[in-house]
């Protein structure tokens, strides 16, 4: 694929106004397309992470190692809160607490990045022609590796200190990815509307942390009462968090319903996220 | 030639920048669909006509200040024009500013390797252009430091080099050869895809014909 005008229409290149993709499927074959250099480019967000460290690369598995036995030993001897559920074990409490945490890193790895994104990558805007778009899917990218990395050490111990996960398990596939949905869309509205606030940054600092209480991962979405439960649910990390604890720990199929509501309201958001940011991205060069 | 249409055409092409007191009121100029005015304009670029054939290599002059960067910015993408048309045919390859697209923290390798994957190249075109890259550049060593440690007219080099190795159907340069000692302005002038681009210290948009391919 050739890169020629941001605003291409064929290749033979016009400028001309960018309309609103209605299309839904859009933000998926924008992404689809630049398949490669996201691909390239996520291997060298993972790198430069590690850059200039003595174990490079070694760090992906250690650092969720490290996160993994200090939450096992500290939940599973030390500390339980009592609004955990009272059937779960020691371990598994502590492995639900790092399942959670594994979620809800991906969302706030890439949100918390959001608001200095284009400022971080102003020659991407103003000197080279380059798709921007899919500098927020490069983030997710990078956070998905290493949440990958995490599960697979999460299954590991779960083998250890639980046993074979129940075939409910296999559901995790399907309330994940209107996470990443939701997420990337988020990236790209906030991303976008940064460039013209820039009380955006301090602002998603603060809520990046208090979402992170207000999502079931410290304890059971059962342990709170009624009109606060709506706060958490309301939290658009906390719907997967709670199906994958399900799904995990509990034998529990997801109700038909959540999911659907969860892609449906997800697949919104990634829409309206791409909308809006393909509509603001020509005035990004006034304000940089 | 002249049956073929040209690589690059500008028809009235007129930049107004508009100037914000503030990042937001930009926000709030396209919100309000222009219903109330939030910025001042300065002109920059005023009904400008151009055609560039194949092959044609064409040097803008002016005084500072005078809109040659605006226009080849607009002509490259990065800069939406207020109004007229531009019309590319195939690739650009934009040399717009000192290391644009360069990540100080890798290796000049390694941002062979991004700079090249940005403007669309295969892993495997890469690995095959790659050492002449590497010889055009001539920097030695250097090619496996850390951006960051290059003087100016290493990473004109390295730019250069990347940028006619490219392959592409257009190329843009805003003095950026500047830089170089005369020695390597006169192997981009040797080079049969440069042509008279390194010669000249000003601003260049050269249409590369098939020919020079």
């Amino acid at each position: 694929m050739a890169l020629t005008h941001p605003y291409a229409t064929a290749d033979r290149t016009t400028w001309q106004i960018v309309g609103i993709p209605l299309n839904p499927l859009e933000p998926f074959t924008a992404l689809w397309r630049h398949r490669s250099l996201i691909r390239g480019l996520v291997k060298r967000e993972i790198q430069s992470q590690h850059k200039g460290t003595l174990l490079g690369i070694v760090w992906l598995v250690v650092q969720p190692l490290m996160l993994l036995t200090v939450y096992t030993f500290v939940f599973a001897t030390a500390f339980r809160p009592h609004v955990v559920d009272e059937d779960a074990s020691k371990a598994t409490y502590a492995l639900m607490v790092f399942t959670g945490l594994i979620l809800y890193t991906v969302f706030a790895e890439t949100i918390g990045r959001a608001p200095r994104l284009m400022s971080s990558n102003k020659t991407f805007i103003k000197q080279i022609i380059f798709p921007i778009e899919i500098l927020p899917a490069v983030v997710i990218g990078a956070a998905l590796v290493k949440a990958v990395v995490s599960f697979v050490l999460l299954i590991a111990a779960y083998f250890i200190f639980i046993g074979v996960p129940t075939v409910t398990a296999i559901t995790i596939l399907l309330v994940v990815p209107p996470l990443l949905f939701l997420t990337t869309g988020l990236a790209w509205f906030i991303s976008s509307l940064s460039v013209f606030i820039r009380d955006c940054a301090p602002a998603i600092t603060v809520l990046v942390r208090l979402l992170l209480f207000l999502c079931p991962v410290f304890y059971s979405i059962e342990a709170i009462g009624y009109p606060y439960r709506y706060l958490i649910l309301a939290n658009p990390v906390s719907t997967c968090v709670i199906l994958s604890k399900q799904a995990l720990f509990k034998d529990q199929w997801p109700s038909p319903t959540h999911v659907a509501i969860y892609w449906v309201v997800s697949l919104f958001v990634l829409w309206f996220g791409y909308a809006w940011f393909t509509k603001t991205r020509k005035a990004f060069a006034d304000v940089m | 030639m002249s049956c073929e249409p040209p690589a690059i055409s500008v028809r009235g092409l007129t930049k107004a920048y508009q100037i914000y007191n503030k990042p937001i009121d930009r926000l709030k100029q396209m919100l309000w669909h222009g219903r109330k005015t939030y910025y001042r304009e300065f002109l920059a670029v005023k009904g400008v006509d151009l055609d560039v054939a194949r092959g044609e290599t064409v040097g803008i002059v002016g005084r500072n200040g005078s809109g040659k960067s605006t226009l080849l910015k607009m002509i490259c993408g990065t800069l939406p024009p207020t109004t007229g048309t531009i019309d590319v045919r195939g690739r650009i390859a934009p040399m717009l500013a000192l290391g644009a697209g360069f990540n100080a923290e890798f290796t000049g390798r390694e941002n062979v390797m991004l700079n090249a994957t940005i403007f669309g190249m295969s892993e495997r075109e890469i690995a095959d252009c790659f050492p002449r890259i590497v010889e055009f550049a001539d920097i030695g060593d250097f090619i496996d430091h850390p951006v960051k440690l290059y003087s100016s007219g290493m990473t004109a080099r390295l730019a250069f080099a990347v940028a006619i190795h490219l392959k592409p159907d257009v190329l843009v340069i805003d003095e950026i050869l500047a830089v170089g000692d005369d020695a390597f302005k006169r192997k981009c002038a040797r080079s049969p895809r440069a042509d008279q681009g390194a010669r000249c210290h000003d601003s260049v948009c050269l249409a590369l014909g098939p020919e020079d391919h």
